[in-house]
């Protein structure tokens, strides 16, 4: 188990390091192609990746280079395709938002909002048809998942019998609208997805473990039930919805300022976990260290051979 | 004024004027919402510039009940590809509502949809689908080229008694034109614009590709060629041509035309075939089309390229004709990439009226 741990750190680390070189260099207009950064949702991501099992397909949104990453997908194809390089894993024909890494299960990413959930019914249901006891896995935003097909593909995903999760990540904000803007008085997405005959869970994003836990058993019962599930993961988002900008306290934030987004750090709460149950400190910080390290090394290297601007 | 700001004066308007005018869409209230062009209006009238679940298909289908009840809803939609999910309420639903009901029964629903290029926008942004719009009747499109068109189509769009569709190309949101705006019972929309006078050839486009035929038509005529640009703009629910769009099209010659979209079943070829067919194009010797190749649009800067049609193309195609041009323009990397900041103003016009133009209407709102 604390191997684990300590795999996640790295892979939670990774991601965010990554994340924030890109952001630096598209200030400098080095990426001409759009960037929606999830600094803040690793938790989410690398709990659900590390329960994902190899026979497993997954599949993500226009947010995706921390879904992407927690899988194993390629690093260097996804920097060179952020950046439209040749050697990127769509061959700079998709950019930051289509992410792919078919070797490793990881069959997509497309932005259109809503539109990966009947995608998600379809991928599931061809796993089912493989017999392997696989699952597909699909990352719908909570925006996303105001779209009437969210709803119809639950329904159709149950009435398919579809080994099918959707991870409902619930950054709280719709671009820059709350759920209270956006959503009916007295809307009950618990009551909803229930209704519509599929298993639900609310799990705390910020807590790797706990989405790790909860995607393990929630990925069982769905193969053995034979019914869809909604595992909805709360996650802070710390940037702003498109582009490179890390947000302060911006107004419509209302109850989570910095100082909020910094205490309830995925990472950060993953190290004081790893503390509480005996890890020494010194090994953590270790890991930390070296990924930071390695990472931003082997990213200047990768960005280093090739131009940017014609 | 540039393009994102005559679509804001021009909603200020029209709410102001008309109590029933409502703003629906994403983020139509943010501060700087609908790129800018919803600005400040959300705090301004917060009961009618409303923020929306990202429901696409609830949001337009409400706009068409909204409006078959006599309200003037404005629907906002960031791109074409997010408009598609809403295709049952805008074609079947918008379009044919006063046709099946028999008459007497419009839906004024206006829908703001951008489209097209933007920079890093990549396959799924930036699809130009007009041809689409373009083949259902009853349908009012409005494809505006200049900030001043901007102003006229939602004005015009938001008195008339048809459903409208207006097909915003995000590109062009930094151009520049001043103008003085007017009240509607002073102008009527036309159907197309033609810019400079000259006989050497003609450039046929629509939207964006405005852009690049001024900046060919003036490099031509620093070499004494002289043409005209003939920008189309309106397209009649009604009736997709214009009888004056014919007269205009039967004295063309040297004619070059600049679709940003595929040209492939496009716009373009839409209006050329149908004027084959009349026998009104009979110089068709010198017909050139340039127009992007038949594939979306990616995302790398180096793979878009030249992806689109651009001012050099153009002056290449008018030397094919026989002129001697001994030079084409420079483009760098910005030209080709970053959103263009024309100003207009300059540049001699003569706007088109056609006798399909928009109904009659009430306009006590804006008299």
């Amino acid at each position: 188990m604390s191997k684990m741990l300590f795999d996640m750190l790295s892979k939670m680390v990774q991601i965010r390091t990554t994340e924030e070189l890109i952001a630096e260099d598209f200030i400098n207009s080095k990426i001409f192609s759009f960037l929606h950064l999830s600094i803040g949702q690793e938790g989410s991501a690398v709990g659900v990746g590390f329960a994902s099992k190899e026979q497993d397909i997954l599949f993500g949104n226009h947010r995706s280079h921390g879904h992407y990453l927690a899988r194993g997908g390629n690093y260097e194809k996804m920097i060179r395709e952020i950046y439209g390089d040749s050697g990127g894993c769509c061959l700079g024909f998709g950019g930051s938002m289509h992410m792919l890494d078919r070797s490793v299960g990881f069959v997509g990413s497309t932005p259109i909002l809503g539109s990966v959930a009947p995608i998600g019914v379809g991928l599931a249901y061809s796993q089912k048809i493989k017999e392997n006891d696989g699952v597909a896995i699909v990352y719908i935003g909570d925006g996303a998942a105001e779209e009437g097909a969210f709803y119809e593909s639950l329904n159709l995903g149950g009435q398919m019998r579809c080994p099918l999760i959707y991870i409902l990540e619930d950054n709280r904000y719709c671009v820059n609208s709350s759920h209270k803007d956006r959503k009916a008085p007295g809307y009950n997405i618990k009551t909803i997805i229930e209704g519509l005959g599929a298993i639900y869970e609310r799990v705390d994003g910020q807590h790797v473990w706990e989405v790790f836990e909860s995607t393990s058993k929630i990925r069982e019962q769905v193969i053995n039930e034979e019914r869809p599930a909604v595992i909805h993961t709360d996650v802070l988002r710390f940037y702003g919805h498109s582009g490179p900008v890390k947000e302060g306290n911006t107004p419509y934030r209302q109850g989570d300022d910095p100082k909020y987004r910094e205490e309830n750090d995925c990472i950060k709460n993953l190290k004081q976990h790893m503390q509480e149950i005996g890890i020494e400190n010194r090994l953590i910080e270790d890991v930390e260290i070296n990924t930071k390290k390695t990472t931003t090394s082997k990213f200047i290297q990768i960005r280093k051979t090739f131009e940017v601007r014609i | 004024m540039n393009f994102i700001e005559a679509l804001l004066f021009a909603h200020h308007q029209i709410l102001l004027r008309n109590p029933k005018s409502f703003i629906l869409g994403l983020g139509v209230n943010y501060p700087n919402g609908a790129d800018g062009s919803t600005k400040g209006l959300g705090q301004e009238f917060p009961d009618r510039v409303l923020d929306t679940p990202t429901s696409e298909l609830a949001i337009t289908g409400a706009a068409v009940g909204m409006a078959s009840q006599g309200l003037r809803p404005i629907v906002h939609h960031g791109r074409v590809e997010f408009a598609m999910l809403a295709f049952d309420q805008i074609f079947t639903q918008a379009s044919r509502w006063n046709f099946m009901f028999g008459g007497n029964y419009p839906c004024p629903v206006v829908l703001r949809i951008c489209i097209g290029r933007q920079w890093g926008n990549g396959p799924q942004h930036t699809a130009n689908y007009h041809s689409i719009f373009l083949q259902e009747p009853g349908l009012d499109i409005y494809i505006p080229a200049t900030p001043k068109d901007a102003y006229r189509s939602l004005i015009a769009s938001s008195v008339s008694e048809n459903p409208a569709v207006i097909l915003e190309h995000r590109w062009l949101y930094k151009t520049k034109e001043e103008f003085v705006p007017e009240k509607l019972s002073s102008f009527e929309f036309p159907f197309a614009s033609v810019y400079g006078d000259g006989e050497d050839y003609t450039i046929l486009t629509y939207a964006d590709g405005l852009v690049d035929s001024l900046k060919a038509l003036k490099f031509s005529s620093t070499y004494g060629i002289k043409g005209k640009v003939v920008c189309l703009k309106f397209f009649s629910g009604r009736n997709r041509f214009p009888n004056k769009l014919r007269e205009l099209v039967g004295s063309m010659k040297n004619v070059i035309l600049v679709d940003p979209a595929p040209y492939e079943f496009g716009l373009l070829s839409g209006v050329l075939t149908h004027f084959t067919v009349e026998n009104i194009l009979k110089d068709t010797d010198n017909i050139n089309i340039i127009c992007p190749p038949f594939h979306p649009c990616p995302t790398s800067p180096k793979l878009v390229g030249e992806y689109y049609p651009n001012a050099s193309k153009i002056v290449q195609t008018i030397k094919s004709f026989g002129f001697d041009l001994p030079e084409f323009p420079l483009l760098s990397f910005d030209d080709l990439h970053l959103p263009p900041e024309m100003d207009y103003t300059t540049f001699n016009v003569q706007n088109l009226v056609g006798d399909n133009n928009i109904d009659k209407v009430k306009k006590e709102y804006y008299v």
